[in-house]
């Protein structure tokens, strides 16, 4: 019998652990000055990667993936003064640093591999999805729906233009898709 | 924290400072957020001032938690963070508690 009592706390336990976790984490994925800043800063990113070009945008999205980063720290910080819990930032560092990584591995794997598709469109959707990943970690769904139509973008992009015309064209689908995700309701987020 | 012993039946992987609901409670909520304030725990996890307040001082003393106290304006708050050894702890409590189960389900037995 105790087996069996054993059995059921540590399922119910696990339930209910689960259950908070879960309540606790939609709040601890607060994004949305995150989505909005990002979103502002991929449509400043297209019209940089037209004036310096397709390869030139590490140099300013690195940079201000920390800028972004700074904000977001001091953001939740002072969010957390009236809300009483604090989201963390690491998560989305993550993403944005994995990103940050994969997208021009992808763009030199493209270009020496001699896969001009791969080159232009690949860093777009390992940036899709890091953020979607991250999405789901937060349980924040506009983020989530955004980047999945991140892919369909690029590649809506790609049937049209070429070069840095469909990185800026990407870069800025992926703002606007970021800036609706910030600006989207989300019933856990204070 | 308590050292346990490894092997034997899981529940002696049960560490006493983490097994209780309102403790396993409280890790888990600190563990998704940077840090949260006392009233963010209790309206969370539907305690009162005292139950809350023992049960950090116990997982505090158990190094699980950090708190630190501050005057916000005129009143005073209480910020909770997990350490490192809090999510090592809640981390080993939830693999005992799912070892129990699917050690059930492999064939030990009920009403044993």
């Amino acid at each position: 019998m105790s087996a069996v009592i054993d059995r059921l706390t540590a399922e119910l336990t696990l339930i209910e652990l689960g259950v908070l976790r879960d309540r606790n984490r939609r709040r601890a994925g607060a994004l949305r000055f995150t989505c909005r800043a990002l979103g502002a800063l991929h449509l400043a990113l297209a019209g940089w990667v037209l004036l310096a070009g397709r390869h030139r945008i590490v140099v300013v999205y690195a940079p201000a993936l920390l800028v972004v980063a700074v904000l977001t720290a001091l953001r939740h910080r002072r969010a957390a003064q009236a809300a009483g819990v604090q989201a963390p930032v690491t998560p989305w560092l993550a993403a944005a640093g994995a990103a940050l990584v994969a997208a021009p591995a992808l763009s030199l794997l493209g270009r020496s591999q001699g896969l001009p598709l791969l080159e232009e469109v690949g860093p777009s959707l390992a940036l899709a999805l890091a953020y979607h990943l991250l999405g789901w970690w937060g349980r924040n769904l506009p983020l989530i729906l955004a980047t999945a139509a991140m892919p369909v973008v690029s590649l809506l992009a790609a049937t049209v233009a070429g070069g840095d015309a469909l990185v800026a064209a990407q870069v800025a689908g992926s703002g606007v898709l970021l800036l609706l995700a910030g600006f989207a309701p989300d019933r856990g987020e204070r | 924290m308590s050292e346990r012993p490894a092997g034997g039946h899981p529940i002696q992987r049960l560490d006493d400072d983490v097994h209780q609901r309102v403790r396993l409670g409280v890790l888990t909520v600190l563990a998704g957020v940077a840090r949260a304030d006392f009233a963010h725990l209790k309206a969370t996890l539907a305690v009162t001032d005292g139950n809350l307040g023992r049960h950090l001082e116990a997982l505090e003393r158990a190094g699980h938690v950090e708190l630190t106290k501050v005057i916000d304006g005129r009143r005073p708050r209480t910020w909770v963070r997990i350490t490192r050894q809090g999510r090592a702890a809640l981390r080993r409590e939830v693999d005992a508690l799912r070892e129990l189960i699917d050690g059930l389900d492999g064939g030990a037995g009920l009403g044993g």
